[in-house]
């Protein structure tokens, strides 16, 4: 026989055996890797649409910024984008939940993803604050001067006596 | 004895309970009216509280509320500042005036004393507590005089009404 064996033995067949066994966990490890990624980036980049989404209705709500219809409509593109994509997302998890167990942050993503679709479904468009008090507003420089007397004189009023405290009651008593 | 009132923090799930409150006939009365029926929730959302008043024959007799607004000084550096202000307070006419008695003990008194000690409470950057009135609602007026809300130099017209509100501002001590 030829010192140079062509055929692998029984034990290279197992030690290749094992490290296909190996690869394909570790394959399978980095695609659940990966999987995890676009979890939280998914999670993030809703984060990231919700404070916007405030940020936009609290200038609208203060009249800092008028609303326009198109704006209103590129906020909610922007949402329904993300829901599509997140359905994807969420409906490409349940082999590796079967294979791994769970995957990080998997409910947390459902989670934003139910808020989103509750969103989409009861949206109503900001609006300016019907209480002319809620909108923010530019002082004149009498009434910036007057707004300083008056809490410099705040800093020397007594404090106000004790009194007792309206009586709280739940609001399961005022439904009908 | 005072007819004392309670007082209930407003939630969204109580809107049915208070849809059809009459408020007065006057336009700026209306507006109350159109306030708890449709900026209550969003203004709840954006950080104000809200709150209804039961009289000793559970019958919600007003509401009040709380908010924070930002005033800019005026300058290049247009510095903002947060200023803890009433959004809206109304008495349903079925109460005004009510009960009967010394005008200490009435509704509309035990509303204002409700708002200040929650004003105190607020966490608000500035120890003062601001209003805006319409021109035309003179009981109000004298209801903020009497609690120590002063005129103040700063005015409000409202670009979709035209309506110019005069706002109030009183000091408060924080306890």
């Amino acid at each position: 026989m030829s010192p140079t064996r062509k055929l692998p033995s029984p034990i290279q067949r197992q030690v290749e055996a094992y490290q296909e066994a190996w690869m394909q966990d570790h394959q399978a490890a980095l695609a659940c890797r990966d999987v995890e990624d676009t979890t939280a980036v998914g999670i993030s980049v809703f984060q990231l649409l919700a404070q916007r989404e405030d940020s936009w209705r609290d200038r609208v709500f203060r009249g800092v910024e008028e609303f326009f219809e198109e704006e209103n409509q590129f906020v909610l593109s922007l949402f329904r984008d993300w829901l599509a994509i997140t359905e994807e997302v969420l409906a490409g998890l349940p082999p590796f939940e079967g294979q791994f167990g769970s995957i990080e942050r998997a409910d947390k993503l459902r989670g934003c993803a139910a808020e989103a679709r509750k969103m989409l479904e009861e949206w109503v468009p900001p609006r300016i604050s019907g209480a002319v008090g809620l909108r923010e507003m530019t002082l004149t420089p009498e009434a910036a001067a007057e707004l300083d007397r008056i809490l410099e004189e705040a800093k020397r009023l007594p404090p106000e006596p004790p009194r007792p405290r309206m009586q709280e009651i739940s609001t399961d008593e005022l439904r009908r | 004895m005072p007819d004392l009132l309670d007082v209930s923090a407003f939630t969204p799930d109580l809107l049915l309970e208070v849809q059809d409150f009459d408020y007065g006939e006057e336009p700026y009365q209306k507006e109350l009216a159109e306030w708890m029926r449709n900026e209550a929730v969003p203004a709840l959302k954006r950080g104000s509280k809200v709150w209804l008043y039961i009289n000793q024959a559970t019958e919600i007799v007003g509401y009040s509320s709380l908010g924070v607004t930002r005033w800019r000084y005026p300058g290049p550096t247009s510095r903002k500042t947060e200023l803890v202000i009433v959004p809206a307070v109304a008495l349903r006419k079925a109460f005004w005036g009510k009960p009967d008695g010394p005008a200490d003990e009435r509704y509309s008194s035990q509303i204002m004393r409700h708002l200040l000690d929650e004003a105190r409470d607020w966490s608000g950057e500035l120890p003062a507590l601001g209003l805006f009135v319409h021109p035309d609602n003179l009981a109000a007026t004298k209801l903020y005089e009497r609690f120590g809300f002063r005129p103040f130099f700063h005015t409000y017209t409202d670009p979709g009404t035209k309506v110019t509100y005069r706002s109030y501002v009183r000091p408060l001590v924080r306890g």
